[in-house]
């Protein structure tokens, strides 16, 4: 694997490993504002990997979807905050363990 | 590309668009005062003008066109669920003008959420390719997070907004890689990269797709899945559905999964059955077994609810558990038949759930503070209110699917569809799981016929939810007993759609 010459197969790798790592912070932590960074960090391995691709393919509509990827990120940031505030003031916490009124009955 | 004519063309868009925002600027420039009784009803009747209005353009576009480019295409099934998907957010907005009044919540914020909701649901349904689906997912989700929340000082309805805005955000995530997967696909395959569902066929068909290409579909099918509510996608649903105002259940349990089951036919259309050729068997049976999963599950758990909206939220799962039986049968005869059962599935079912939640709607007193709906509270309503009870049991019947309802023929034609694609098997077993959930559908008419109130529970009075209940119960009964006007219609918009 020469280090020179960047192929679809290099941003691959990266952007898999981006999105690994953001699937398992969301998985495993417990904080909702932890959640939301690891979610836009599986936005932007996406991210990373349209560029690849269109850097490979030479092809510019890859860096326009990547505009659109970082407004909609934008969008959901503002209003997954939105929510994580309201839920804070009434509980004082934002631990999604804590979230237990809604379950089914045992 | 004709930037004018193509803004024209998506002019069931902008009316949607300028309803919200004009919805939006009469209630901040109304003051922020609580709205007093019968105060904000121009502001549902203007919202009611926009959606109607929306429809009627939808309901003219003559023939398929593509607009930007093939970025949004209004053909036959695009204006067939679109216009499904607009049905549930007028009843949304009906519902909520009894709801918002009856508990004291401001009314301008909630309607134009619904409009914007809509936009992003016609997106969706008039994707033309997958970044156009992936942003009418994102702005439909974006808009109905909020409406989960809209009860700001209920924890209930703070942690329904909550659950489900980390999932959907998860799940919209994972899609967004799959797209970028498919994008470097087309690609690898074609030579030029694109995400139209035109390229995607071009490039599916005849050409060994390599394993990032499958892993891409997989990744856009979970994320698509997650917004039908399908096993073993379901979990967010009870909660969320529980928790959420009851106006807004409604709409997501019928607009978003009507939108979304049009992205997962595109979807399929373009990549399992590319060109019209029968799916692989390995592509028919994963479909298969997530639609028996969805059923039986959401059927036996179900069973189980105490409270009615968690009931009717693992009802609204098996009945995606249903249609996606519809869409197995569609990949192994990509045939017209099969879109239109589960369009017309898809239809009654939003006019019977609307119509079930309007009913709990009406049990939901604003003065009796009480955060849940037990179904045994419901006793002896059938009696006391004679007009909701028969109401409540159309709908019971038709979700449970007796004869001569909606619910009964959507059954019926997405089960032949299925045995006509040679599927018998999985068609016993959904009738069989059909047969469980008349169980519990029925419970709840005999609660409220047959067993003794303990309390006597007042309803909510309002001409909104009167005029809203019976057009549901209207549309169940109707297109029951004449299913064959909806299919005639059906048929020749999907026809243009599979050319």
């Amino acid at each position: 694997m020469s280090f020179t010459v960047l192929s679809p197969a290099h941003f691959l790798v990266v952007a898999a490993v981006i999105f690994a790592i953001g699937t398992a912070g969301a998985i495993l932590r417990r904080n909702a504002l932890t959640l939301l960074m690891s979610v836009e960090l599986m936005l932007n391995a996406a991210n990373l990997l349209f560029l690849g691709y269109a850097r490979e393919y030479g092809h510019a509509g890859g860096h326009a979807i990547a505009f659109f990827v970082m407004a909609i990120a934008a969008a959901e940031a503002a209003i997954g905050l939105a929510i994580l505030i309201g839920v804070f003031r009434t509980r004082q916490t934002v631990e999604v363990d804590e979230l237990d009124l809604l379950r089914d009955e045992t | 590309m004709n930037i004018l004519g193509d803004l024209g063309g998506l002019s069931p868009l902008w009316i949607l668009v300028l309803t919200a925002l004009a919805v939006l600027l009469l209630t901040v420039t109304g003051g922020d005062k609580r709205p007093a009784p019968g105060s904000s009803t121009h502001l549902a009747v203007l919202s009611l003008v926009g959606l109607f209005t929306a429809g009627v353009l939808l309901w003219n576009v003559e023939g398929t066109r593509t607009l930007f480019s093939g970025a949004i295409v209004i053909d036959g099934i695009g204006v067939l669920f679109g216009l499904t998907s607009l049905c549930g957010a007028f009843f949304g907005v009906v519902f909520a003008a009894a709801y918002l009044q009856e508990h004291g919540l401001s009314h301008g914020e909630f309607f134009s959420l619904v409009l914007f909701a809509a936009v992003g649901m016609l997106m969706v349904a008039l994707a033309g390719d997958l970044l156009t689906l992936f942003i009418g997912i994102e702005t439909m989700s974006l808009a109905v997070y909020v409406l989960a929340g809209y009860r700001r000082s209920s924890r209930r309805s703070q942690e329904a907004a909550l659950k489900y805005f980390v999932y959907g955000a998860f799940a919209s995530a994972f899609a967004l890689f799959g797209i970028a997967l498919l994008y470097g696909e087309v690609g690898r395959l074609s030579g030029t990269p694109a995400l139209t569902f035109k390229a995607l066929g071009a490039a599916f068909l005849g050409h060994e797709v390599s394993v990032a290409g499958f892993i891409g579909v997989a990744m856009l099918l979970c994320g698509l899945g997650f917004k039908i509510a399908a096993v073993p996608f379901h979990m967010w649903a009870p909660d969320v559905y529980e928790g959420a105002p009851t106006p807004s259940t409604a709409f997501m349990a019928v607009g978003i999964k009507t939108a979304a089951f049009a992205g997962v036919l595109r979807f399929v259309a373009a990549t399992l059955i590319a060109g019209g050729e029968r799916g692989t068997e390995t592509a028919i049976q994963i479909f298969e077994v997530l639609g028996v999963l969805t059923m039986v599950l959401g059927n036996l758990l179900a069973i189980r609810q105490t409270q009615i909206k968690r009931m009717l939220a693992y009802s609204s799962i098996a009945h995606a558990g249903y249609v996606l039986v519809g869409v197995a049968a569609f990949i192994a005869e990509p045939k017209s038949y099969a879109v239109e059962a589960v369009a017309y599935y898809l239809f009654g079912y939003t006019a019977m759930t609307l119509g079930a939640f309007g009913v709990v709607l009406a049990f939901e007193r604003g003065e009796d503070r009480r955060p849940d709906l037990p179904i045994e509270r419901l006793a002896g309503t059938g009696h006391r209110y004679p007009a909701f009870g028969l109401a409540m049991a159309l709908f019971m019947f038709s979700l449970a699917g007796i004869p001569p309802t909606a619910g009964f023929f959507g059954k019926l034609a997405l089960f032949s569809a299925a045995v006509a694609a040679g599927r018998t098997s999985v068609v016993i077993i959904a009738v069989l799981a059909s047969a469980i959930g008349a169980f519990y559908y029925l419970r709840v008419t005999v609660v409220m016929y047959m067993r003794a109130a303990g309390t006597e529970e007042k309803r909510v009075e309002s001409a909104w939810l009167s005029a809203g209940l019976w057009l549901c119960a209207a549309l169940t009964l109707v297109f029951g007993l004449l299913p064959d006007t909806y299919f005639a219609i059906a048929k020749r918009l999907v026809t243009g759609w599979l050319g």
